[in-house]
C-alpha cells in the first residue's frame, strides 16, 4: 500500500535502496567500530541514528518486515545495553547489516524478504537480560541532516526564532499517517517548516516520534499549546534552538516535557507535567545555546558550525547524456579539424588560415576542458569501493579461524563510477581469496617466523592514463608447482609444454576457469565468482591483471584499468582498406620491420627487437588476407606482462575517439570492444586486445593443442 | 453519557455546528454528544452537495464531515468548503480504515480527524483545540445555554 502514485513511487524506491544501501555501509562500518570499542556511547548513536532512519524509510516504502526489525533493533541501541551484551552488541549491529541487505534485495526484487529470525532471536537474547521495563519517554534526537541543518542555520542566520520540536505520538492513536500529516498542518500554522522527520508521510503503525524544527514568531508556550493535538499526541518536546535574546526567562534553555490530559485513564492523572532544565548562557550569541541544550542536539550542534556542503545528487544517465554529448563535439571537431585543413591546402595564401587556426585552437581547449570537466562528474574516490573491505576481511578472517590486519592506501584515487560498479565485485573475490587462500593460520605463520596476523594491502594508483588497484597479502604466496600439476591433471596443459611455459605463463594459469589451487572449496572462495570471471571482467574493461608472488612471501595481484570508458586516446592504423584503432595506453611503441627479419617458431611468426622477441599477430588475418608485404610496421603492445606486435600496413596518426558501444546484434565477434566514427565520418573499429590476442597470438590453450 | 464542562463561543454563545453523515444513525449519534457539549446543531447533510449548501445557508462554527458518502465524498466536500471559506473548521470524522483519504483531506485544509466510532471525550478534546481562542469553557451546566 502506497500513497503515492506510481511513477513517484518508483523513484522514490530507487532512492530508497540508494540510501539504504549507504546505510547498510555505514551501519558496517560503525559495527566495526564498536567491535574494537564496545560501549562507546558516540558509535552506539550513530549506529542507532543510521537504524532510525532506515526504518523511516523502509516504512515510507511500505517494506513493513524491514522496518519492524530496524525498530526492534533500534530500541536495543542503548549504552546500558551495550554495557552489559559484553561486546555481542557488534555482532547483532553486524548480523543486521546482514539481513537488513538480503531483505533489501529481495524487495528490490520484489521477493518475499527474509524473515531474519536469526537477528530477532539475537535481539530477543539481549533485550531479555536486562528485564527493566522502562517507561515510555519521549527520546528526541533531532538529527537533522546536512540540507536540513543548512536550512536551518539560514532561518537562524536571518535572526529568526527556530524551535526543535518532538512529538510523541498517543500509542492510542491507530491513523499514524493521519497523525503525521495533522503535526505538518500544525506546524504550519504554528511558524514555516524547516525540517521534520520522518519527512514523507507515513501509513506505518510504528510511528512513534515525529521530529521538527521551525522558525516561528511565536513563543515556545504558544506552540507548545498549538502542539497538544488532543488524540493524536500524547507528549511534546519545544525546544529553543537559535534565535535574537529575548526576555530574560527565553534566554534560559527551556525543555519541557508536556503529558497530554487525555487518556489518563491508564496512569495515575498527571496534568501538564513540567521539567524545567536551566542551564546558564554564557554568551547571548543563540548559536552557544543550541549546543549545551540535550546531549542529543549535540551532534547536530557540532557540524552545524561547519559550512555545509553542497552536494547535488545526480541520475548517472543524465551525466551520460552530458557525455554523449560532448563525444558529438569532439566528432565536431575533427570534422572541421579536417574541414580546415582542406582549405589550407586550397588557398595556402589565405589571410582567413590564420584566424581559423585561431579559432579552432580555442575551440579546441574549451572542448578539452569540457571533457575533462565531464569526466570529472564521473569520477569517484576509490574509497567507495574499499570502504565495503574491512567488514569482508573481518568476516572471511574470523570464519577460518585467521587474524588479519586490512591496510587500504589510495582510497582518494579517483575513478569512473561504471568502472568502480564493475570492478567490485572481482575485487572482494581477490580479498577473500587473499584472506582465505592467501594469509596462513596464526600457527603455520609462527613457525614459519612470521608474526601471527597476516596483513592484506589494497591500494591504488595512477599508472599513466590507467589507474592500478594492488591486493596483496603476505601469506604462503601461491605455489606454482601445485598449479603446474592441477593444470596438467585437469588438462589444461601438457607435462610436454612445462619447460616452454615461462613464470607468468604460469601464473595466468590462475585464471583458468575450472582451476582452483585450494586443497578444498570453502564456502568463500570457490563459490560462482571464479578468477576467470576476474579476468573476464577486466577484459570488458579494457584492463589487465598480472600477478606476482614469491613463496612464503605473499602474493600480489595487479588490476589496470583506464580512468575511463567513454573516450580513449587511440592510435589509428589501416589493414588492408580499414581502420582500426587501439587505446594508446596498450601501445608500448611503434617499429619497423622486414620480411626477412621474421623468424617462424612454432608455427609462430616472431621478430626480434632488440633483446626482446615478440610475437606477431597478422591483423590483415582477421579479414582473411594473407597478403605479405615486404616491410611492414609493428605496433607493439603489451597484454600483462607480454609484449606482442601487431602488424599493420599504415600508420594514421593518434586521436581521441568516443567509444560507441556495439552492443546490438550487428557485429557478433569479441575482437572489437567498440566503434567510433572519425571527423570524416569513417568508422573506426576499436580492437579488443586480450580477445585478438588469444584468437591470433600464442596463447596457452594453442600450446596445449598443438603439442 | 460522561458529564463535560460546557464549551461554547467566547461571546458566550452555543458553538454551531454542521453535521454531516450519509447515516442517519451517526448524524444523531455526534450530534447528542456535541449537544451535550453544550454546542447546536444549525444543520445536517447526508451527502458532499448538500453539506457544501448548508454551510452556505448556516455558515456554522464548526463542520464533522464523514469521509464516505454518496454523491461527493468528505474530502470533496471539505476541500471545496475551504477553498470558499478559508477559516472553515472542518472535523474529518472516519474509520480506520480510510487513512489515506484523511491524509488526503489534512492537505486540503481539514482540522482535524476523529475516529469512528466516537468517543465523546475525544470529540471533546478535538472540538476544544479546534476551536482554540475562539472557545471558552463555561465553568459549570449554565442553565442560559440551551439548545
Amino acid at each position: 500500500m502506497s500513497f503515492f502514485s506510481d511513477e513517484r513511487s518508483s523513484e522514490l524506491r530507487e532512492l530508497f535502496f540508494e540510501s539504504a544501501t549507504e546505510l547498510l555501509q555505514s551501519l558496517n562500518e560503525n559495527g566495526l567500530e564498536l567491535e574494537k570499542r564496545p560501549g562507546d556511547e558516540e558509535i552506539i548513536r550513530q549506529v542507532r541514528r543510521t537504524v532510525h532512519t532506515l526504518k523511516g524509510d523502509s516504512a515510507a516504502c511500505g517494506y513493513q518486515e524491514l522496518s519492524d526489525l530496524a525498530h526492534q533493533l533500534e530500541d536495543l541501541l542503548t549504552p546500558e545495553i551495550a554495557s552489559s551484551s559484553n561486546g555481542t552488541l557488534a555482532d547483532v549491529v553486524l548480523i543486521a547489516a546482514d539481513t537488513f541487505s538480503s531483505m533489501l534485495s529481495a524487495y528490490r526484487g520484489n521477493l518475499q524478504p527474509p524473515s531474519g529470525e536469526e537477528l530477532r532471536l539475537q535481539i530477543l537474547a539481549l533485550t531479555s537480560k536486562p528485564s527493566k521495563a522502562t517507561p515510555y519517554k519521549l527520546q528526541a534526537r533531532f538529527a537533522w541532516n546536512e540540507y536540513e541543518q543548512m536550512v536551518i542555520q539560514d532561518a537562524a542566520g536571518k535572526g529568526e526564532t527556530v524551535y526543535n520540536i518532538a512529538f510523541g505520538i498517543d500509542q492510542n492513536c491507530p491513523m499514524r499517517g493521519a497523525a503525521m500529516q495533522l503535526i505538518r498542518n500544525v506546524l504550519q500554522d504554528c511558524g514555516r517548516l524547516l525540517a521534520i522527520e520522518p519527512d514523507h508521510i507515513t501509513l506505518a503503525a510504528n510511528l512513534d516520534v515525529v521530529e521538527a524544527a521551525i522558525a516561528t514568531g511565536y513563543d515556545a508556550q504558544w506552540i507548545r499549546k498549538k502542539c497538544k493535538i488532543p488524540a493524536v499526541i500524547s507528549e511534546v518536546l519545544v525546544e529553543r534552538l537559535a534565535g535574537p535574546a529575548e526576555s530574560s526567562d527565553d534566554v534560559l534553555d527551556i525543555v519541557q516535557h508536556v503529558t497530554a490530559e487525555l487518556h489518563t485513564e491508564n496512569e495515575p492523572a498527571i496534568r501538564a507535567e513540567e521539567v524545567i532544565t536551566v542551564t546558564p548562557e554564557t554568551s547571548s550569541n543563540g548559536h552557544s545555546s543550541q549546543a549545551a541544550a540535550a546531549p542529543s542536539a549535540e551532534s547536530a550542534g557540532s557540524s552545524f558550525s561547519n559550512v555545509p556542503e553542497t552536494v547535488l545528487r545526480v541520475d548517472a544517465d543524465r551525466i551520460d547524456a552530458v557525455l554523449n554529448l560532448v563525444g558529438e563535439l569532439i566528432i565536431g571537431k575533427s570534422m572541421l579539424h579536417q574541414s580546415i585543413n582542406e582549405f589550407d591546402k586550397r588557398f595556402p595564401k589565405d589571410a582567413l588560415k590564420g584566424r581559423f587556426a585561431d579559432a579552432m585552437a580555442f575551440q579546441a581547449r574549451i572542448i578539452n576542458d569540457l571533457q575533462k570537466s565531464v569526466m570529472k562528474i564521473r569520477m569517484v574516490p576509490v574509497e567507495q569501493l574499499f570502504r565495503r573491505f574491512p567488514r569482508v576481511v573481518r568476516d572471511v578472517a574470523k570464519s577460518c579461524n585467521k587474524e588479519v590486519a586490512l591496510v587500504m592506501n589510495g582510497q582518494d584515487t579517483d575513478l569512473d563510477k561504471s568502472i568502480l560498479d564493475m570492478l567490485a565485485e572481482p575485487l572482494a573475490h581477490l580479498v577473500r581469496n587473499a584472506v582465505d587462500h592467501g594469509i596462513e593460520s596464526p600457527a603455520e605463520r609462527i613457525s614459519a617466523g612470521k608474526p601471527a596476523q597476516g596483513t592484506v594491502k589494497l591500494d591504488s594508483y595512477h599508472h599513466g592514463n590507467q589507474i592500478v588497484v594492488e591486493v596483496s597479502d603476505d601469506g604462503r604466496g601461491i605455489d606454482k608447482n601445485k598449479l603446474i600439476n592441477k593444470a596438467i591433471e585437469c588438462n589444461v596443459i601438457t607435462a610436454a609444454d612445462v619447460p616452454n611455459m615461462s613464470e607468468n605463463q604460469v601464473l595466468e594459469l590462475v585464471f583458468h576457469p575450472g582451476l582452483s589451487t585450494a586443497a578444498q572449496v570453502t564456502n568463500i572462495s570457490g563459490r560462482g565468482v571464479g578468477m576467470d570471471v576476474v579476468r573476464t571482467v577486466l577484459n570488458r574493461l579494457k584492463g589487465t591483471i598480472s600477478i606476482k608472488t614469491a613463496m612464503g612471501k605473499g602474493a600480489t595481484f595487479y588490476l589496470k584499468v583506464p580512468l575511463t570508458l567513454a573516450i580513449i586516446k587511440a592510435l589509428l592504423f589501416r589493414v588492408t582498406d580499414r581502420i582500426y584503432a587501439v587505446p594508446l595506453a596498450s601501445v608500448m611503441e611503434i617499429t619497423r620491420a622486414t620480411e626477412h627479419q621474421v623468424h617462424v617458431v612454432d608455427h609462430q611468426d616472431i621478430v626480434q627487437m632488440r633483446d626482446e622477441v615478440l610475437t606477431l599477430i597478422h591483423l590483415n588475418r582477421l579479414i582473411n588476407q594473407h597478403t605479405k608485404a615486404k616491410r611492414f610496421f609493428v605496433v607493439v603492445i603489451q597484454l600483462a606482462d607480454r609484449k606482442y606486435g601487431l602488424v599493420v600496413d599504415q600508420l594514421i596518426g593518434e586521436e581521441e575517439l568516443v567509444i560507441k558501444a556495439l552492443d546490438d546484434h550487428l557485429v557478433s565477434t569479441d575482437l572489437v570492444s567498440g566503434a567510433s566514427i572519425l571527423g570524416d565520418g569513417t568508422v573506426v573499429l576499436i580492437l579488443n586486445i586480450p580477445n585478438v590476442i588469444g584468437r591470433f597470438g600464442r596463447t596457452l590453450k594453442m600450446v596445449g593443442a598443438t603439442a | 453519557m460522561d458529564q463535560f464542562p460546557l464549551i461554547v463561543r467566547k461571546d458566550r454563545k452555543p458553538i454551531r455546528y454542521l453535521v454531516v453523515d450519509d447515516s442517519v444513525f451517526a448524524r444523531k449519534n455526534v450530534a447528542k454528544m456535541v449537544e451535550s457539549f453544550g454546542g447546536e446543531i444549525v444543520g445536517e447533510a447526508g451527502d458532499g452537495c448538500t453539506a457544501i449548501t448548508e454551510y452556505d445557508r448556516t455558515t456554522p462554527d464548526m463542520v464533522l464531515m464523514d469521509i464516505t458518502m454518496p454523491q461527493m465524498e468528505g474530502i470533496e466536500a471539505a476541500e471545496r468548503i475551504v477553498r470558499a471559506h478559508p477559516d472553515a473548521r472542518i472535523v474529518m470524522v472516519s474509520s480506520v480504515g480510510y487513512q489515506e483519504n484523511i491524509v488526503a483531506a489534512l492537505q486540503k485544509g481539514a482540522r482535524h480527524f476523529v475516529q469512528k466510532p466516537v468517543k465523546a471525550e475525544i470529540l471533546y478534546e478535538v472540538i476544544k483545540y479546534v476551536m482554540g481562542d475562539d472557545a471558552v469553557i463555561a465553568a459549570a451546566a449554565v442553565q442560559g445555554v440551551n439548545p
